[in-house]
């Protein structure tokens, strides 16, 4: 009891530990706090949650003009409705005295289309089927330039849902909206390009003999009549940035084996898939980090004249053209032989016509358009002089990459926000934090908009929004491996607080014991 | 029907299994110094075979720690051989070595695979893979158990390695991995994977060292390790266009030869590897379709066919534009 006797005798002691607990804990916690607490921009957590668990649908507002049977009509209605991620808003109404003169006016279906496309304007987004008088020369279903659908009543309704569901949206985009992964074994799932808000087109031109043929085409031209117009298109869906360039003295490495039946150099389709390994290098891809696609028009080589490509079956390819899936195309565009004793190099023209109508062919199944090629029964029609896309087809397009879109941000920011979670130390920048707000205000924003059928605007936010949330998910600071995991910090701050804290802890215990003593004296006295 | 025809050979029907639309391969030594020769032999020999089986320079990301065919110890400058008979000189004249020297580290590795690499990387130095894209990932060098060590200095622990794979999964960075590592107590890298497509082929299990296979008298140093070296042998036999099988892979090192247990992790991948091609992640073999139907477009620019050869006339007579080449250095794309 002597230690209890000394503390009677010098309760400065008990205050001396005392004053070391307090400064302690009301200075030097505070201090260890703010000086090792990282800052943490906020971020909208339960947005992204609720965002996230929301349903997407696009609405598509589809006008039917003219009278058709209503069980045409209610078949139609419930066969649409299966359609998953786009839901249907039929309305109807009765054509026009103008519509009603153009439609009996017998023209021919380019020309009535036309007319049509004038009278009744269709907003972007929307469909409008036209019922045909059943006198008309025409074929049962024809689909327009401009979002418009001629059918006669008594069209085939399952041709006509399935037209209308091809146009308003590629069936496996649809599909995909709704699940995380990539539907592996669908090879179209593989072939079309990750979306991405530009892409890099380059037009190689492959001559690996210049010294015999001097190679003459108009790129520049070529590109301005066919590809310009269809890049300016779709400037707002996807940019495209085009380039070419010719390549010299490089070939494909392939053997053709010369075919006496078909009289030209055949190249087996089983030597397809390796020939462009070895000019991948060559081909400038290294430059640009946007995904780049190529079309590679290849001359062959003066000893492989004529080359053209069989398929499995042993019959000539007439395209003599391959696409590689989200890499691009090549084509083997032959040259006539050379005359002898004609002097080297002569000069040779390309088929302009031809070379852009496959580059085209293979940019359409990579981006991918819709197409109703697959679909018998249907006539569609083309622009005229012209290589743009319908406009339903541009439609279609930006649903598609929208849904894609919409899926890849829930994706990021969701991955996002469980990174942070999870290293609760990790500094979260203010361009960060701005990005995540921006990135998820535009994607209400573009959900709202898909709800509400406003296909423009919703191709502006999701663009916009998944460039934000990817630049947030990408940004170098965002590295887990910089942080220390929660367990790591108890192996940090133990030995540094706990040698300093047993002595006051246990003087505390001193400075208790001496409290309840006086207290009792008190009460004794 | 637009042709949708596979590159099948004759009878293969494994191609109609494979998922992926392009192949990247990252091989990485992380070790440094003179007697550490036999790692960078490793890596480069294994670099060649990706190489000559397809996989363009542009998705090969290689990173070696350091310089031996220029180290000042090297009988033999600027070569790197991986056998005693000094056959093949796999440093060669057109090796592209993307990570040097100092940059190989734990950082710049895990950036690497996670792609969050400061803006002004290069894009020689960045993994832009998408979600077709198999990926072979090799690294060699000296381990224990549960980390891999770099440049002598840091390590990367197996959790780091899963997390950074788990990152890559849930981006959508690639669809299959193959996961090859040669150091010592391989196994125990892998043990903590947990993203989904992943095989992973180990050298060593916990507790066994992987060994080197032989010295080279001229060079006096080790040049190869043993489990590379019957891994070696065996792609030395494949083609671009081979049929072996990942199975076969798998038992190129029994316990004989390479006196330490080859480990493998099965569990995350859900194909059969008897029904994996090697090529499809040590080579580059794409699906291509054959076009059966070409658009049908009108004639565009016929009015402006006079204007053409008008043009083309004046343009050759007076003095052609100089050419110039595309700007080299990515611009950073906001």
């Amino acid at each position: 009891m002597s230690k209890e006797e000394d503390n009677a005798k010098n309760p400065e002691g008990a205050w001396a530990a005392a004053g070391f607990a307090v400064v302690l804990l009301v200075v030097g916690v505070p201090v260890w706090w703010f000086t090792t607490t990282v800052y943490r921009a906020q971020l909208p957590y339960s947005t992204i949650e609720t965002l996230s668990s929301q349903l997407r649908h696009h609405t598509v507002g589809v006008t039917i003009i003219g009278s058709l049977p209503p069980s045409f009509q209610e078949d139609l209605v419930k066969s649409l409705g299966s359609m998953q991620s786009v839901k249907f808003l039929m309305s109807q109404r009765q054509p026009t005295k103008e519509e009603r003169q153009a439609l009996h006016s017998g023209k021919t279906p380019d020309e009535l289309d036309r007319h049509m496309s004038q009278l009744v304007r269709v907003a972007a987004g929307m469909l409008a089927v036209v019922v045909l008088p059943e006198a008309m020369e025409i074929k049962e279903v024809v689909v327009g330039t401009d979002r418009l659908i001629y059918i006669k009543a008594t069209a085939d309704l399952q041709v006509v849902s399935s037209v209308v569901r091809n146009m308003v949206m590629d069936p496996l985009a649809s599909r995909y909206a709704f699940t995380n992964r990539p539907l592996h074994h669908k090879k179209e799932a593989m072939r079309q390009v990750p979306t991405e808000p530009g892409y890099d087109v380059t037009l190689t031109l492959m001559v690996p003999e210049p010294h015999r043929t001097k190679i003459e085409w108009d790129a520049r031209a070529a590109v301005t009549d066919y590809l310009s117009p269809v890049v300016k298109q779709l400037e707002n869906v996807s940019k495209l940035t085009v380039r070419s360039q010719v390549l010299y003295m490089t070939g494909l490495s392939v053997s053709p084996q010369w075919s006496e039946a078909h009289k030209h150099y055949a190249l087996p389709e089983n030597q397809l898939p390796l020939t462009i390994n070895a000019i991948e290098a060559k081909l400038g891809s290294f430059v640009w980090t946007r995904p780049s696609l190529h079309f590679v028009v290849y001359i062959p080589r003066e000893k492989q004249l004529p080359l053209h490509i069989h398929a499995a079956d042993g019959s000539p390819l007439p395209s003599n053209s391959f696409l590689v899936p989200r890499w691009g195309g090549v084509m083997i565009h032959n040259v006539p032989t050379a005359a002898p004793n004609v002097s080297l190099p002569r000069p040779v023209t390309l088929d302009s016509h031809w070379i852009m109508s496959t580059v085209l062919t293979h940019l359409h199944r990579l981006l991918p358009i819709p197409s109703l090629r697959e679909i018998e029964g249907v006539e569609t029609l083309a622009m005229k002089d012209s290589s743009m896309l319908t406009a339903w087809q541009l439609d279609g397009l930006a649903r598609a990459r929208v849904s894609a879109y919409l899926s890849n941000i829930r994706i990021t920011l969701q991955s996002l926000c469980e990174l942070v979670g999870e290293i609760s130390n990790m500094v979260i920048s203010d361009e960060v934090g701005g990005w995540v707000w921006g990135a998820v205000e535009e994607w209400e924003e573009c959900g709202r908009a898909t709800r509400e059928g406003r296909l423009q605007d919703a191709t502006l936010y999701c663009t916009r929004s998944f460039t934000q949330a990817d630049a947030a998910f990408f940004h170098p600071s965002m590295l887990a491996l910089l942080y220390f995991p929660d367990n790591q910090k108890y192996a940090i701050y133990v030995p540094l607080f706990l040698p300093v804290s047993i002595p006051v802890l246990l003087s505390l215990k001193m400075v208790f014991g001496l409290c309840r003593k006086s207290s009792t004296k008190e009460k004794n006295e | 029907m637009s042709g949708t025809s596979l590159s099948c050979d004759q009878g293969v029907s494994e191609t109609s299994e494979k998922t992926h639309t392009n192949n990247w391969a990252v091989l990485v030594d992380t070790s440094r110094f003179w007697f550490n020769y036999r790692h960078v032999a490793n890596v480069l020999s294994m670099y060649r075979s990706v190489k000559r089986l397809g996989i363009p320079d542009s998705q090969i990301i290689l990173m070696v720690a350091d310089d031996m065919a220029c180290n000042p110890r090297n009988p033999r400058p600027a070569t790197v051989f991986n056998n005693a008979h000094q056959h093949i000189n796999v440093y060669g004249e057109d090796v592209e070595v993307d990570y040097r020297g100092y940059e190989v580290t734990v950082e710049n590795f895990v950036r690497l695979l996670t792609g969050r690499l400061a803006p002004s990387t290069p894009r020689s130095k960045r993994l832009l893979t998408d979600d077709g894209s198999n990926i072979l990932i090799y690294m060699t060098g000296h381990g224990g158990d549960g980390f891999l060590k770099f440049q002598d200095s840091e390590e990367i622990t197996n959790v780091e390695l899963a997390d950074a794979f788990e990152q890559m999964w849930q981006k959508k960075r690639y669809n299959e991995i193959l996961f090859i590592i040669d150091t010592c107590q391989a196994a125990s890298m892998y043990e903590h994977f947990y993203s989904p497509n992943i095989l992973a082929i180990a050298s060593s299990l916990v507790g066994e060292d992987s060994l080197s296979h032989h010295v080279d008298p001229a060079i006096g140093v080790y040049i190869i390790d043993r489990f590379t070296y019957y891994a070696l042998e065996f792609l030395e036999r494949v083609t671009p266009d081979s049929k072996k099988t990942l199975a076969q892979f798998l038992q190129v090192c029994p316990k004989r030869v390479c006196i330490s247990t080859v480990g493998v992790r099965l569990d995350l991948y859900k194909r059969d590897p008897s029904r994996v091609l090697v090529t499809e992640f040590f080579g580059s073999v794409r699906n291509v379709e054959l076009t059966t139907r070409v658009l049908d477009l009108p004639k565009c620019g016929g009015s402006r066919q006079v204007a053409v050869n008008k043009s083309v006339n004046t343009r050759s007579s007076k003095a052609t534009k100089p050419l110039h080449y595309a700007s080299q250095l990515p611009l950073h794309h906001s």
